[in-house]
């Protein structure tokens, strides 16, 4: 077992007394291509400038490939940054930015040349060496910005919000070209991200952060499928959460037995231990993994549909169970044509595995 | 009312610029009377080019704007770019006031406490000896370097600090971020600096006559001296010339800021289209 690329240990920083970051201890790995995940003003650009030297924490430590970063300058760490805003040196043409960090490590000239060389290649820009960052396009911006940050080789390369300045259609895409970067350097990749979508594609570890903690640190599956609380449960993806009391443990071993307002008797899973009877929860399962029937006959519960949303590939409904809850479900539509097999008011049924259900206790 | 403010804005117009106008006119005068219309000719600027106090005058009023203004902008620059970088600083506020005090200072105020500071020097320190083209300089220098300082704050305020943070990600030092970085990002800024303190040199007569001395007449000292003589005709000549350096400074400032901008905007237009 090697020793962890990056190690946080009680890290805090305020500003006046506001706490940006709270007391955060992470182990990250080498190889990894971790995300930091959270909504606008968690904390997760203040940690990454802690990691690139720009901030420093007010106590705690932060080791980066097994050395304390105390007091040492962001020009002297093993670590790379890559800005929200590209941050190109306007004046310098293609080249010039991304062998700026070579030359200061007082590498030969032409030594620099076949590495920048490489470099463009590995973004696919060759073909721009000469352009100023100006005459370049937003995803071309934001290549040269990517090539420029691997150029000194870094132990480890931080991305804020690496991204977010793309539309939709080129940010998809660009998602899997910086995987494929990621697999052909080897380099631990740091990124920001509020896009819990894009921390789903990338990475092999998500931290979900909320007011300066870590609310959970998972992999993309762990964290849809078996999220620890409700606020993770409900950052990621769609899900329905419904106030639940237990009744008692369920027909066999990890199951529950709850009554639910919405619902009526439901089974559901716990994550560990099953809570006491008469515990207050709530009950947590995801749209795609209910079952919606037309046949009233079908076992489940009743619901009528409120509204439908077409998306194309799949269509949400929004259901309104016989006590008068709101629940969401979504069904891919796999059949180009045929009926449209369920509309507005129908009367269904709707069924879900105890496994697919899921109790949180927070 | 969109008539009642188009006027307004020509009468303010035509006041600052019909009296330019007329100045220019007259020194095409053929005639001795200034006040009297002779018919067109160009004899002022021929006597002009050959009389010598003005030509030695026009010589020192021009090195000293090519001196006041190189080291006006050197300074004013780098306390432009203290100010705006090293911020939170104790008595920031009070510092960025003083640095601009000089611009708001009546001038015979900043002439005088100068003229104090060069007799003190000297007799403490035997320099600058005497009253010269070098005393002109440091004062003219000293309100250069309020303005210049000023014009790089500006600049310096909507400067995206992470370009400066990505050198030092990519192991550059204060020096050479400074140099490498900031400092030709805000170039055009520094040359429409350099023009104004340039400019302003070539205008002041107020703190020039507080420290000039023997042979060191600015040519705004020298037309001033005449024209409390009597107006002449070639006092006109000499004006229009001025004007013309002026204007000329003042245009290029303006276009230098101008051009890098638009010629950006045509190829950053270009290049999103082409994405
Ligand atoms: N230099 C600073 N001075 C004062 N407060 C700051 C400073 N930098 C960050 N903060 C505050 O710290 C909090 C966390 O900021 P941070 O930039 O880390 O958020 P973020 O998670 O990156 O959010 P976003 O998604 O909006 O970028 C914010 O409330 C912000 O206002
Ligand atoms: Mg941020």
């Amino acid at each position: 077992m090697t020793a962890p690329i990056i190690r946080l240990r009680n890290v805090v920083k305020t500003f006046g007394d506001f706490t940006a970051v709270d007391d955060l201890s992470l182990d990250i790995d080498a190889g990894e291509l971790f995300c930091l995940l959270g909504g606008s003003g968690s904390g997760k650009s203040t940690l990454l400038r802690m990691l690139a030297g720009f901030e420093s924490p007010d106590s705690g430590t932060i080791e980066i490939d097994g050395k304390d970063m105390r007091g040492v300058d962001p020009a002297d760490r093993p670590v790379n940054m890559m800005f929200q805003s590209y941050a190109l040196f306007p004046h310098m043409t293609v080249a010039e930015n991304v062998g700026y960090g070579l030359r200061r490590m007082g590498l030969a000239k032409a030594e620099v040349a076949t590495q920048v060389a490489e470099m463009l290649r590995l973004v696919k820009l060759e073909a721009l060496a000469q352009r100023k960052p100006h005459q370049l396009s937003g995803g071309q911006r934001q290549r040269v910005a990517l090539a420029r940050a691997l150029a000194r080789k870094p132990k480890v390369l931080l991305l804020d919000e690496p991204l977010s300045a793309l539309d939709k259609k080129l940010r998809e895409d660009t998602q899997f070209e910086l995987m494929n970067i990621f697999d052909a350097t080897g380099t631990t990749f740091i990124v920001v991200t509020h896009d819990q979508e894009e921390a789903m594609v990338l990475a092999t570890r998500i931290a979900v952060m909320d007011a300066g903690k870590f609310v959970q640190v998972d992999t993309p599956r762990q964290l849809y499928e078996f999220p620890k609380t409700r606020f993770v449960a409900d950052f990621i993806g769609n899900i329905n959460l419904l106030e639940a009391t237990v009744t008692g443990p369920g027909r066999s071993e990890g199951l529950a037995a709850l009554h639910c307002e919405a619902l009526g008797a439901v089974e559901a899973a716990c994550d560990g231990e099953v809570p006491p009877a008469g515990a207050h929860v709530w009950l947590a399962v995801r749209p795609e993994k209910i079952a919606l029937s037309t046949d009233t006959a079908a076992p489940g519960y009743d619901a009528v549909v409120d509204d439908l949303g077409y998306r194309g590939g799949d269509t949400q409904y929004r259901l309104r169970t016989a006590s008068g809850a709101a629940l969401k479900v979504t069904k891919p539509n796999t059949e180009r044509q045929g009926q449209r097999p369920v509309d507005w008011d129908t009367p269904v049924r709707i069924a879900f595995a105890p496994e697919a259900a899921l109790v949180l206790r927070q | 009312m969109r008539w009642v403010m188009l006027i307004l804005a020509l009468a303010g117009f035509a006041l600052l610029y019909v009296p330019l106008l007329i100045l220019v006119i007259y020194s095409f005068n053929a005639s001795q009377l200034v006040s009297v219309w002779g018919g067109w000719s160009t004899r002022w600027y021929v006597e002009l080019w050959s009389n010598e106090a003005i030509l030695d005058a026009a010589f020192v009023s021009l090195q000293v704007a090519v001196l006041s203004a190189t080291i006006g902008t050197a300074f004013g620059t780098l306390i432009g770019y203290v100010l705006s970088r090293f911020g939170g600083f104790r008595l920031r506020t009070v510092f960025t006031a003083m640095a601009t005090a000089p611009i708001v200072m009546p001038e015979v105020v900043t002439g005088l406490s100068l003229l104090l500071l060069f007799i003190s020097m000297e007799q403490l320190i035997g320099w600058p000896a005497g009253r010269s083209v070098t005393t002109i300089v440091i004062a003219h220098a000293t309100f250069g370097m309020a303005f210049v300082a000023v014009v790089i704050q500006t600049r310096l305020a909507g400067f995206d600090r992470s370009i400066e943070e990505a050198a030092r990600d990519l192991g550059a030092r204060q020096p050479q971020i400074f140099l490498g970085i900031t400092l030709p990002v805000i170039a055009p800024a520094l040359i429409s600096g350099w023009l104004l303190a340039f400019t302003l040199s070539l205008d002041d007569l107020v703190i020039a006559s507080f420290v000039s001395g023997q042979g060191s007449s600015t040519l705004p000292m020298v037309i001033y001296s005449k024209v409390r003589l009597g107006v002449s005709p070639d006092v006109n000549a000499l004006g229009t010339i001025v004007i013309a350096a002026v204007a000329l400074g003042l245009f290029l400032a303006a276009w230098i800021m101008r051009r890098g901008d638009a010629k950006r905007k045509r190829e950053e237009a270009r290049a999103m289209a082409g994405q």
